[in-house]
């Protein structure tokens, strides 16, 4: 499927230089994008919409069993038709030169650290480099070595001792108190970004270690004193994706009011629709946009540029306060990320906003305490490093080798000893 | 490149160094260890740590998990496990309880006649026998039987160094593919029983070989262990396996949990008639604790 998609949208690439009239190239464009989007749909999305059909037509009071799909989701679909989609977009718009090496196209398509769950690349970005000379870089390797056992570390560590958590308290919601489902909604909010964060350390740290420099996917979100500035800094090679080719093409915030609305509400439906074929991702987007559809109306959304606390080491209440808020309002959103269905949603998040909210959890244990003792090392790490690429990046002039290597024999030990090397999967690999 | 590798190399062996320090305090140090880690192997380690501990007892009870059902670990004289640690891993467990515990006059070894004769070739070795017992402490006990095992899978010569039992990688699958008759003792198993009879009479002490509850089907199936029977003739292990085929108390199948171990239920009702039923068939042999025995037991019964 990946070589199909990819010769498509080589050829497309190739036609579109040579095509002059309009009408010709709106056509290769459209050729790529039916197909690209066509075998997404297919596989992605056909039992969705196939269910979503059935169950409107029991409103009428009738119903039928619709045919179903059961085939295998091939893997990194979501990532890699974005891929191959933006470079054909960008040759469309001639912001990029086609590409005739069809070897350097297809690596740029199947680059194996960030195939299965990004980032996402740009072909303006990473098609070039597969075609000039890459000479070995000591400090690019090494610091690429560090970002691979920082992603480690957030994945076997932080996020699988994190789901052993979560998993019971999801599963058994209506058995546990308030308390504990806000520690619960909690915990995936760590689990779901270290891990997924975690990943795209160990690709873009994989890439550097070939020479090849990869987007950055994630810039400490949960240090964020807004939702915009949140999405800024939340899964970027999205989010930037959707704002280059849906969201300024649909005209952005620049068709009044009405108009910038219905295109925060397109683009926040599509990113939660792009996480997978359920109700939950799209009520999930919805609730972002609403968190986001205020700041922009009252154009606050490019308040915070710059990193929190930045030349300080402590936050001011403020600032605490803004990222405390931040992180809840994502924290209720991420209880639809994570539920099974809107109605277990809904039931989990009323039985957390009940009485029983100020009880004390029930599920702090011996795994829960260390759980959480891990994440405030983690979390502690990243804010010292918030100015930086990763939590592990070190200024090599300002810290000795002897700190350097004591902080990575640290890492490892807590790998091995806290870690969890069961399989299981990386959030994103579903998707 | 050139230096980026050898700081790779570099670090990698202080990394191993550091890690073999740091791992050696843990093992030494098992409060912390266990605190720390819930891994599967370091619930037989448990009992390795207790048998270099004080033991007030003159009874030691060693054993697989059907013999666990009747005398539980409780840290102190009752160190059972299960059926992948083996007569060589129990061996350990007594040499150490022996040497740190003068007053021990009497160890009781259990196991179902299927589980005590066990070839090492298992998957579920790594877990309890060789992560928790390849020790280098352990070296004196080991002999060329087990370095012949050992050579067959040259990466088990790593569980040496200590901190190679908390890599993740360190999964090693010990069976092989010599099928073997389940009512035949392995030559292995025998040879070790026989080690830890020779050493206990030199420590005055007495060895029974005894079997927890088995199936009543067994008995027919393995031809009332006529195989295993023959097979011991003559050996020195003879007059222990006397006494051991003795023991044997067979209960109908439907008390069955699984296809070894006893129904939580019936055990809870039956317990002290089938720990009676162990030490009236080893009457006349040294004292055993049995009052301790039966304390230890209705506390279990209490607690579970």
């Amino acid at each position: 499927m990946i070589i199909f998609s990819s010769l498509i949208d080589f050829i497309v690439g190739i036609k579109l230089s040579k095509a002059e009239s309009k009408r010709k190239r709106k056509l290769l464009l459209l050729t790529s994008i039916s197909v690209n989007l066509g075998f997404l749909g297919f596989f992605k999305y056909f039992n969705f919409f196939a269910d979503s059909f059935a169950n409107a037509f029991t409103l009428f009071g009738t119903s039928f069993d619709p045919a179903r799909l059961s085939i295998i989701l091939p893997v990194g679909i979501s990532f890699y038709t974005f891929q191959t989609l933006s470079y054909s977009i960008d040759v469309y718009r001639r912001k990029l030169e086609p590409n005739n090496d069809i070897i350097a196209f297809f690596a740029f398509v199947s680059f194996f650290p960030q195939l299965v769950a990004g980032p996402i690349e740009r072909a303006a970005n990473l098609l070039p480099q597969f075609r000039t000379k890459r000479n070995f870089d000591y400090s690019r390797a090494a610091d690429g070595m560090r970002q691979i056992l920082w992603g480690l570390f957030k994945k076997i560590v932080i996020a699988d001792n994190c789901a052993i958590i979560v998993d019971d308290i999801f599963h058994n919601y209506s058995q546990y108190p308030g308390s504990t489902l806000l520690l619960g909604a909690v915990f995936f909010s760590l689990q779901i970004y270290s891990d997924f964060s975690g990943y795209s350390d160990i690709a873009i740290g994989t890439g550097r270690l070939f020479g090849f420099n990869l987007m950055r996917n994630f810039a400490f979100p949960y240090f964020s004193r807004d939702i915009a500035e949140f999405w800024r800094r939340w899964h970027i090679s999205l989010s930037t994706w959707f704002r280059d080719y849906l969201y300024i093409p649909l005209g952005g915030s620049r068709g009044g009011v009405w108009l910038t609305i219905r295109n925060i509400f397109i683009i926040f439906t599509v990113t939660g629709f792009w996480h997978g074929a359920n109700w939950t991702f799209i009520v999930w987007g919805l609730l972002h946009a609403l968190y986001f559809l205020p700041l922009l109306l009252l154009s606050r959304n490019r308040k915070y540029m710059n990193d929190v606390a930045e030349g300080r080491f402590f936050p001011n209440i403020r600032e605490i306060l803004q990222i405390g808020t931040t992180f809840f309002q994502t924290t209720i959103a991420f209880v639809f990320f994570r539920a099974e269905t809107i109605e277990q949603s809904l039931l989990y998040l009323g039985r957390m906003f009940s009485e029983s909210l100020f009880s004390f959890p029930s599920v702090l244990s011996g795994q829960a305490l260390i759980s959480l003792t891990l994440i405030g090392l983690m979390v502690m790490i990243e804010w010292m490093k918030r100015d930086k690429q990763h939590g592990l990046q070190f200024d090599s002039a300002k810290s000795s080798k002897v700190f350097r290597w004591s902080s990575y024999v640290f890492i490892i030990l807590l790998i091995l000893l806290f870690g969890k090397f069961d399989e299981t999967e990386f959030i994103y690999f579903q998707f | 490149m050139r230096k980026f590798i050898v700081n790779i190399l570099l670090f990698t062996f202080l990394l191993l160094v550091v890690l073999n320090i740091i791992a050696t305090i843990l093992l030494n140090s098992p409060k912390l260890l266990f605190t720390i880690s819930d891994e599967s192997w370091l619930r037989i380690y448990k009992r390795v740590i207790s048998s270099q501990e004080k033991i007030k007892s003159d009874t030691l009870y060693i054993g697989d998990s059907v013999a666990g059902q009747l005398f539980p670990y409780n840290g102190k004289n009752q160190l059972t496990s299960n059926g992948a640690v083996y007569p060589i891993g129990n061996y350990i467990l007594v040499c150490n309880a022996i040497k740190n515990n003068p007053n021990i006059t009497t160890v009781i070894y259990l196991g179902v006649p299927r589980v005590i004769g066990r070839k090492i070739e298992r998957t579920r070795t790594c877990n309890n026998f060789i992560k928790p017992f390849l020790t280098v402490d352990n070296i004196k006990y080991f002999d060329s039987s087990l370095f012949d095992k050992l050579n067959n899978k040259k990466l088990s010569y790593l569980y040496f160094l200590p901190f190679y039992r908390f890599l993740p990688i360190s999964e090693l699958d010990f069976s092989d593919t010599v099928r073997k008759s389940p009512y035949l003792m392995d030559e292995f198993a025998i040879h070790w029983i026989e080690k830890m009879m020779a050493f206990c009479e030199s420590n005055n002490v007495k060895l029974i070989l005894a079997s927890p509850p088995v199936a009543k089907s067994l008995r027919k199936k393995s031809n009332n262990w006529s195989a295993m029977r023959k097979q011991i003739k003559g050996r020195k292990c003879a007059a222990l396996f006397r006494v051991y085929f003795r023991t044997i108390n067979y209960l109908p199948d439907r008390f069955l949990k699984d296809r070894v171990h006893w129904k939580k239920s019936y055990l809870t009702k039956h317990r002290p008639k089938l720990i009676e039923h162990i030490y009236k068939s080893i009457r006349g042999i040294r004292n055993i604790d049995r009052e301790g025995a039966r304390e230890q037991n209705s506390r279990f019964n209490s607690t579970r």
